[in-house]
C-alpha cells in the first residue's frame, strides 16, 4: 500500500542520500539552476510579455485576439496532424534502417550508416528548395520526365515527404544507439529454444527497442511542430502553426501574438512528452548485465536481408536525388538559363570577406557549443536514469522545451530576458553558443537516457562498491556504455549548431554573425546557386567533422567492439 | 559527476562574465551627454546582402567610420529592435518602407533626425513627418512576366490589373501573401487604394482564380516566374531587374490603372549606442549623397531620390510609370484590419471552392 507517509519517507531518504554526497548534490543544483535559467525563464518572460500592454500593464487582449481571430486553431490541428504523420513515417524508417545495420548480414552498412546521417547535415529551406526543383511545376522529375503539367508541390504531402527525410535520421540515431547496447543473449536464447526469426522480433527485438521508439517518436513530433523552414517554403494553402506565428511577428510586426502562437506549439509537444514518459516508467529494459555477452545473430535469411536492402537503397537513391540537385545547382552559373559548370558560386564565397568571416564565426561557436552539449545531455541523462532527486522533473521537462518551441519563440524570449542587467548577454558570442546549446540539448540528453536504461546498475554499482566515486563511475563506466549516444549527441548537438536559422536570427549580432544568415538572405535574393553553394560547403565541413568524430570516438573507447 | 557539473557551471560564468564586460563600456556610454564619438556604426539592414556590403564599403572609404551589420528581413529587424527595446544593439537601420517605420515609430523605437541633405530631395518624396525617416530611393510595383512562358499561351505580358484576370492566366499568376511579405502589402494595398476599397475586395476576389501560390517570401514570386513556375509574378521591379540581370528572360510592365511605389528608408535608432549616434547621422547623410544615390540605381535598380540624378538606362524613366498616390499612413494604419478581410473574404471564400 502506497500510503503518504511512504512517499515522504521515500522523500527524506532520497534527501538523505543526497545530502550524503555533496559533489552530487551540488551538480544537480547546478544543472538545474542552469536549466531554469535558459530553458524555463526565456519562456516565462515570453508569456510576461504576451500578457502585458507596451506600458507594462497586465493585459490579456493578444491572447483574446489569438483565440477569437486568427486561425490558430485549425493552424494548431494541422500541425499536430503534420507532426503525427512525419513521426510515425520516421520512427518506421528509422527503425527499419538501424536494423538492417544492426542486426542482419546486409553488405554496405557503413555506407547506408552514413548516408542515414545525410539529411540532418543540411540547413532547411535547402531540401524544400531542391524538392520544388524536383517536382514543382517546371521540375526536372514532374515536367521533364514524366512530362505532368501543371503539378502542384505545394501542400501536405510534399512537406511529409520532405520532413520525414530531413528528420528520419534523428530516429535512426536514437533507436540505432539502443540496439547496439542491447544483449542478443536473449534473442540468441530465444533462438536455440526454436523460436522464428517473426517471433524473435515480435516478442524480443521490438519490445526492448519501445523506448527508444517512442523517444524518436517523440524527438521527430516536436522537430517537426516547431519546423519552421520548410513550412515557409512549401506548406502552401495548409497552414502551420510555426509560419503563422511567424506571420503575426514580422508580418504584421506583433510581438505579443505571435509569441503566444509560438508558445502553445509546447501544449502538444509536452502532452507527448509526458504521455511516452509514462509508458516508459512502467517497464524495465534491462539487457546489459555485466555478464558475458554472446555474439549478435545476424540475421542472415534472403528474403528479409534483401527486402531491407532494397529499401536502404531507395532511400540512399531519393536523399541522393535530393542532394545532387543541390550540388548540381551550386555548380551552374544560373539555375535554368546558364546551364554550363561553373565555380563562380564558391569564388563568391570565398572572395566576400564577410562570407568567409561567417564561416569562420559559424565554425568557432559551433565547436565551442559542441562538447558543452554533449557533455551536458550525458550528465542529465546519467542523473535522469540513476539518480532520484527532488526537481528530477523539472529537469526533464526544461531540457526539453527549447527543442520544442520554434526558433523564433525561443529567439525572442532569449533576447527579452538576457537583455538587461544582471544578465546581459546580447550582441555577445556567449549568448549564441548558449541558444545552440539548449537548442540541441535534448537529443543528447534522450539518446543518453535510452542507452543508459539499456543497462543494469549492478555494473556502476560494482564500480561504486570498489571503491570509485560518482565521478569515476560516470566517466569510466556510464559514458562507454552511453559510447553510441554520446556520438550522437556530439554530432547532432555540431550539425544543428552549423545548421539553426530560426532561434539564431535574433541574437547574431554585428561583431558574431552565422553562415545560414547568409544562406537566408542568399534564398531571398533569388540567388539559388549561391545558396546551395553555402549548403555544400557546410555539409562538407560536418562530413569532415563526422569522420574525425568517429575516428577519435573508436580510439578513446577502443575497449567496445564495433559491429 | 562533480568535476562535470562544476565545469559547465564555470564555462557559462565565464561565458557570462565575458559578455558583460564586453557591453559594459557600450551601455556606460549611453549615460552620458556629451559622449566621445566613435568612428565605428552598428546597422541592421534588411537590404539584400549583397547590396549593403557594397554602401558600406564605399561609406567607410569616404569617412572612415568602420560599419558593422547584420542582414535580417524588415519585419525580423523591426521585431529584433522591439525585443531589444531596453538595450538597442545598433544605431542605424537601413531599409523598410515607410508605413514599417511609422509602426516601428509608434513602437518607440526610431528617433527623429532631419538631415540637412533632405532639401535635395524631390519635394513629393519628402519626409512630412518631421524627421521619423529619410527616404533615399524608391522602387516600384510591377508585373515580371516569363517570355517563353507568354509565348507558349499566346498573349502579351500583362499591362493593367484587369489584364490578370484573363482566362489564359488562371493559375499562372503569383504573388507573395501580403500579411508575410512587405512588397505583396504594398501591391494589395495599391489594388486597394486603386479600385477602392469594396471594389478592391471584388477584384482581389476574382484574381485569386488567377493566383497559382501566395508565397510567404516576397522574393518567391519572381524566382519561380524566373523557373517556369508561374507565367506572371507581381513583385517590386528591383527584384526583377536583379533576376534578368542574372540571366533569366523575363519582362517588366507596369498597370496602367496604376501602381504602388515604396519609399526605402534608413532611420535612426531610438537609444542606441551613445558614441555612435554621429557615425548613425553621417550615414544617412551620406544615402542621399550624389555617390550613394549614383549607386542606388546604377547598381541596383533603384529610383534615386534626389533631384537631378540620372536613373539607370536599363530602367524605364520614371515619369513614364503610372503612379497611385499611394496613402503610406493608411495603409499602415488599416494594415490588421485589411489583412483580416482578405483572409475573411478573399481568401476562406477561396478555401472553400477549392475544397469542393
Amino acid at each position: 500500500m502506497h500510503s503518504h507517509i511512504d512517499i515522504r519517507l521515500q522523500r527524506k531518504r532520497e534527501f538523505l542520500l543526497l545530502w550524503g554526497q555533496p559533489g552530487l548534490f551540488a551538480s544537480i543544483i547546478a544543472i538545474l539552476s542552469i536549466l531554469i535559467v535558459f530553458c524555463f525563464y526565456p519562456i516565462i518572460r515570453l508569456l510576461i510579455t504576451c500578457m502585458t500592454d507596451q506600458a507594462g500593464r497586465f493585459d490579456l487582449s493578444s491572447i483574446l485576439y489569438v483565440i477569437q481571430k486568427t486561425n490558430i486553431g485549425s493552424a494548431l490541428a494541422n500541425s499536430i496532424k503534420l507532426g503525427v504523420v512525419v513521426a510515425i513515417l520516421s520512427t518506421v524508417i528509422g527503425f527499419l534502417f538501424a536494423f538492417a545495420i544492426n542486426r542482419t548480414t546486409m553488405r554496405g552498412k557503413r555506407f547506408f550508416h552514413v548516408v542515414a546521417m545525410l539529411p540532418i547535415l543540411s540547413p532547411p529551406f535547402v531540401i524544400s528548395l531542391a524538392m520544388i526543383l524536383l517536382f514543382g511545376r517546371s521540375g526536372i522529375v514532374t515536367k521533364q520526365l514524366l512530362g505532368i503539367k501543371n503539378h502542384n508541390v505545394y501542400g501536405f504531402t510534399s512537406l511529409v515527404i520532405v520532413q520525414t527525410l530531413a528528420m528520419f535520421p534523428l530516429a535512426y540515431l536514437n533507436i540505432k544507439g539502443v540496439m547496439e547496447s542491447m544483449d542478443s543473449s536473449v534473442e540468441n536464447a530465444a533462438r536455440s529454444l526454436g523460436a522464428g526469426r517473426l517471433k524473435v522480433f515480435l516478442s524480443i527485438t521490438l519490445p526492448l527497442s519501445i523506448p527508444a521508439v517512442l523517444s524518436a517518436f517523440l524527438i521527430v513530433f516536436a522537430k517537426s511542430l516547431s519546423d519552421f523552414g520548410n513550412p515557409q517554403v512549401l506548406a502552401g494553402d495548409y497552414a502551420v502553426l510555426s509560419v503563422s506565428a511567424y506571420t503575426q511577428i514580422t508580418g504584421l510586426y506583433n510581438i505579443r501574438t505571435g509569441s503566444f502562437m509560438a508558445v502553445s506549439i509546447l501544449v502538444p509537444g509536452m502532452l507527448a512528452f509526458f504521455i511516452q514518459k509514462y509508458w516508459i516508467a512502467k517497464k524495465s529494459f534491462v539487457t546489459i548485465t555485466g555478464k558475458p555477452v554472446g555474439q549478435v545473430d545476424y540475421i542472415e535469411e534472403k528474403p528479409i536481408v534483401y527486402s531491407l536492402f532494397a529499401l536502404c537503397i531507395l532511400l540512399t537513391f531519393v536523399i541522393a536525388m535530393f542532394y545532387g540537385t543541390v550540388i548540381w545547382v551550386s555548380l551552374v552559373k544560373t539555375w535554368g538559363v546558364d546551364m554550363k559548370p561553373s565555380l563562380a558560386n564558391y569564388q563568391f564565397v570565398f572572395r566576400s570577406g564577410s562570407g568567409k568571416k561567417s564561416l569562420f564565426d559559424t565554425l568557432l561557436l559551433s565547436l565551442i557549443a559542441t562538447p558543452i552539449t554533449a557533455i551536458l545531455g550525458m550528465a542529465i541523462a546519467f542523473l535522469l536514469v540513476r539518480k532520484r532527486f527532488f526537481g528530477r522533473k523539472i529537469m526533464e521537462m526544461a531540457s526539453m522545451i527549447p527543442f520544442a518551441i520554434p526558433g523564433i519563440a525561443l529567439g525572442i524570449g532569449y533576447v527579452v530576458s538576457f537583455n538587461q542587467r544582471p544578465l546581459l548577454l546580447t550582441g555577445s558570442a556567449a549568448i549564441i553558443v548558449i541558444t545552440l546549446v539548449f537548442r540541441t540539448l535534448s537529443v543528447g540528453v534522450e539518446a543518453g537516457s535510452n542507452s543508459l536504461r539499456q543497462v543494469d546498475t549492478s555494473i556502476e554499482e560494482a564500480s561504486t562498491i570498489l571503491g570509485a566515486n560518482n565521478f569515476i563511475t560516470f566517466t569510466h563506466i556510464s559514458l562507454p556504455i552511453m559510447k553510441s549516444a554520446l556520438f550522437s549527441g556530439l554530432l547532432n548537438a555540431f550539425v544543428r549548431s552549423m545548421t539553426s536559422v530560426s532561434a539564431v536570427i535574433f541574437l547574431v549580432s554585428v561583431k558574431w554573425n552565422l553562415l545560414t544568415v547568409s544562406i537566408m538572405s542568399a534564398i531571398e535574393s533569388n540567388k539559388l546557386g549561391l545558396a546551395s553553394a553555402y549548403c555544400v560547403l557546410l555539409m562538407g565541413i560536418v562530413l569532415v567533422a563526422i569522420v574525425l568524430l568517429d575516428f577519435f570516438m573508436n580510439k578513446a573507447f577502443t575497449r567496445r567492439r564495433r559491429h | 559527476m562533480k568535476k562535470v557539473g562544476l565545469l559547465a557551471v564555470m564555462l557559462l560564468s565565464a561565458a557570462v562574465l565575458c559578455a558583460q564586460g564586453k557591453t559594459e563600456t557600450a551601455s556606460h556610454a549611453r549615460q552620458g551627454g556629451g559622449v566621445a564619438q566613435k568612428k565605428h556604426l552598428s546597422i541592421y539592414t534588411c537590404n539584400v546582402e549583397e547590396e549593403a556590403i557594397q554602401y558600406f564599403e564605399e561609406f567607410t572609404k569616404d569617412t572612415g567610420i568602420a560599419v558593422d551589420y547584420v542582414r535580417l528581413s524588415a519585419g525580423e529587424c523591426i521585431t529584433r529592435m522591439e525585443a531589444e527595446k531596453a538595450n538597442p544593439q545598433v544605431s542605424c537601420m537601413l531599409g523598410g518602407s515607410v508605413d514599417t517605420i511609422v509602426s516601428a515609430y509608434q513602437k518607440g523605437l526610431i528617433e527623429k533626425y532631419n538631415s540637412p541633405m533632405m532639401d535635395k530631395v524631390v519635394d513629393q518624396y519628402k519626409d512630412n513627418m518631421d524627421g521619423i525617416y529619410t527616404p533615399y530611393s524608391l522602387v516600384v510595383t510591377c508585373f515580371a512576366s516569363n517570355n517563353k512562358l507568354l509565348r507558349q499561351l499566346g498573349i502579351e505580358a500583362p499591362s493593367s490589373w484587369e489584364d490578370l484576370l484573363q482566362p489564359k492566366l488562371v493559375g499562372n499568376v503569383c504573388m507573395a501573401h501580403p500579411a508575410t511579405s512587405g512588397a505583396a502589402y504594398t501591391a494589395f494595398s495599391s489594388i486597394l487604394q486603386c479600385f477602392g476599397e469594396d471594389k478592391g475586395f471584388d477584384y482581389l476576389k476574382l484574381l485569386d482564380k488567377s493566383i497559382v501560390q501566395y508565397t510567404k517570401a516576397g522574393a518567391a514570386p519572381i524566382r519561380m516566374a524566373g523557373l517556369e513556375e508561374t507565367t506572371v509574378a507581381v513583385c517590386y521591379d528591383l527584384d526583377a531587374h536583379t533576376v534578368i540581370n542574372d540571366g533569366y528572360d523575363l519582362s517588366i510592365t507596369y498597370p496602367d490603372e496604376g501602381t504602388g511605389y515604396e519609399i526605402s528608408c534608413v532611420e535612426l535608432v531610438k537609444n542606441g549606442p551613445a558614441d555612435e549616434v554621429e557615425a548613425a547621422k553621417t550615414f544617412i547623410d551620406w544615402m542621399l549623397s550624389e555617390k550613394a544615390q549614383r549607386m542606388c540605381t546604377d547598381r541596383f535598380y533603384r529610383y534615386p531620390i534626389v533631384k537631378g540624378i540620372e536613373v539607370n538606362k536599363s530602367m524605364v524613366p520614371f515619369n513614364s510609370i503610372k503612379l497611385l498616390d499611394y496613402d503610406f499612413i493608411w495603409s499602415g494604419e488599416n494594415k490588421v484590419r485589411l489583412l483580416e478581410r482578405f483572409e475573411n473574404e478573399v481568401r476562406s471564400s477561396a478555401n472553400v471552392l477549392k475544397n469542393k
